[in-house]
């Protein structure tokens, strides 16, 4: 059995900010990202995949987007022993959005202040909370490949939009809830960042070809399509 | 505020009142059970999961988050449901983890009125409910920061069957009882749904439309 603790910020993604954004920019990211993932789906299904976000970014690229990849960086325990699994998370996501901050506004203190939470609730957590979790990792065999990819929310200036998406792969093994905030031995993490930014220009020239095709080849699918409401087995 | 249940099919969708009319994220929710059902899929399974996000996708959905997740209960004194928000606080934000808190409150009454027996009843027999276990799908839907609707649609599948909704919600279980949970945050391209969704209805066909229900809390 495995059972594996989610480390994201949230559901609003890795990064905070972003409200305040033209309906134009909005427009253009939501049919930017709708192109993008059905491409990547025709690779790779799965969100969570390496393939799926390569394709996703190249998409996005072709599209208009201006990508700044940066370098994945990836830690290993055997590198830096006895370091907390949280602080390693935090410190290679700084180290991913290392340069980023000075062109988008990003929230490095609102992120490192959520990491902290996280830390001080884990390391003391009130007695309920405390017996929940041992109740939940009882007897697990914890050993967990983990992976997510998060995309962030658009941050407009000067009337660009702009965002980073990560895609972060974990591997870690423990034997309580506490080695994620206390000192590990046995784990090892990646983040892969993608900074972006829109070329209005190049995507303003595709613009309505690619509304056009997209809505047209999805409503012939739609059209297409079988379907069925027979009962369905569990698993 | 106040909230609204909207089941589709083995879905349950948690919404803010004003929202509960918004076909978007029900119609959806029909639509991929009717693609993965029409593929032989079993509710629950990785392959039900990746197609429906995949679906999703394909109709105006775009995927801002997404992973995979599992975990094991060894507790022998988990009240199942509970142990569906407990997990769900891993991924969900505190006010939507209280909206699921509160939903599944109603329903586990001991002697919930006609209105709300009848909803968890229909809703609960179209759940994928068998001697292998129990699966169904939550679905807190808001707007975003930025103003579009967004959801984080999660399957839960058991390793146990439930012979009753009331089993399911009021009793505590003594045996270990493991739990899958997939989850992926969704938002929606509104001017591509706004071309689409007369499609959608009219392949779906009014007796799947006229199967959603809806629960004002």
């Amino acid at each position: 059995m495995t059972q594996i603790v989610r480390i994201a910020s949230g559901p609003s993604g890795l990064m905070t900010g972003g409200e305040g954004v033209s309906d134009a920019s909005l427009d253009a990211y939501f049919y930017s990202f709708t192109k993008a993932q059905m491409d990547a789906r025709a690779v790779n299904t799965d969100p969570t995949t390496d393939a799926y976000f390569e394709a996703m970014t190249d998409s996005l690229s072709e599209i208009g987007w201006t990508l700044f990849k940066a370098k994945p960086v990836s830690q290993n325990v055997k590198d830096t022993p006895q370091i907390p699994l949280i602080v390693c998370v935090m410190a290679l996501l700084d180290m991913a959005q290392d340069g980023v901050g000075s062109v988008l506004p990003i929230d490095r203190t609102g992120l490192q202040g959520k990491a902290n939470d996280l830390c001080a609730a884990l390391r003391n957590p009130p007695a309920p909370v405390a017996q929940q979790l041992d109740d939940w990792w009882q007897g697990a065999e914890i050993s967990a490949d983990y992976r997510v990819m998060s995309i962030g929310p658009i941050l407009e200036i000067l009337g660009v939009p702009n965002l980073m998406a990560m895609h972060l792969s974990l591997h870690f093994s423990a034997n309580s809830w506490r080695s994620f905030v206390s000192p590990s031995t046995d784990f090892s993490i990646s983040a892969r960042p993608a900074l972006m930014s829109l070329n209005w220009l190049k995507y303003k020239l595709q613009e309505a070809s690619l509304k056009a095709s997209l809505a047209q080849e999805l409503s012939g699918k739609i059209k297409t399509a079988d379907l069925s409401f027979g009962q369905t087995e569990a698993v | 505020m106040s909230m609204s249940l909207v089941s589709a099919g083995p879905s349950l969708i948690v919404c803010p009142t004003e929202m509960a009319n918004d076909q978007a994220l029900p119609l959806s929710l029909l639509w991929t059970q009717g693609v993965c059902s029409s593929q032989g899929l079993s509710i629950g399974t990785d392959d039900y999961f990746e197609t429906a996000v995949s679906e999703m996708g394909r109709i105006a959905w775009n995927v801002t988050e997404a992973d995979k997740t599992t975990y094991s209960n060894s507790s022998e004194k988990t009240t199942n449901a509970k142990a569906v928000t407990d997990i769900a606080g891993q991924y969900l934000l505190p006010d939507q983890v209280a909206s699921l808190d509160r939903a599944f409150d109603a329903l586990s009454l001991a002697n919930p009125g006609s209105k709300v027996g009848n909803f968890v009843t229909t809703w609960w027999d179209s759940l994928s409910n068998q001697a292998q276990g129990t699966v169904f799908s939550a679905a807190p839907v808001g707007k975003t920061a930025q103003g579009p609707i967004g959801t984080t649609l999660s399957y839960f599948g058991f390793n146990a069957s439930f012979s009753s909704w009331q089993s399911f919600f009021t009793s505590n279980t003594t045996a270990r009882t493991d739990l899958v949970s997939q989850h992926v945050q969704l938002t929606l391209n509104t001017d591509l749904w706004s071309r689409i969704e007369g499609a959608i209805a009219q392949k779906l066909g009014k007796a799947a439309i006229a199967s959603i229900q809806r629960l004002d809390l």
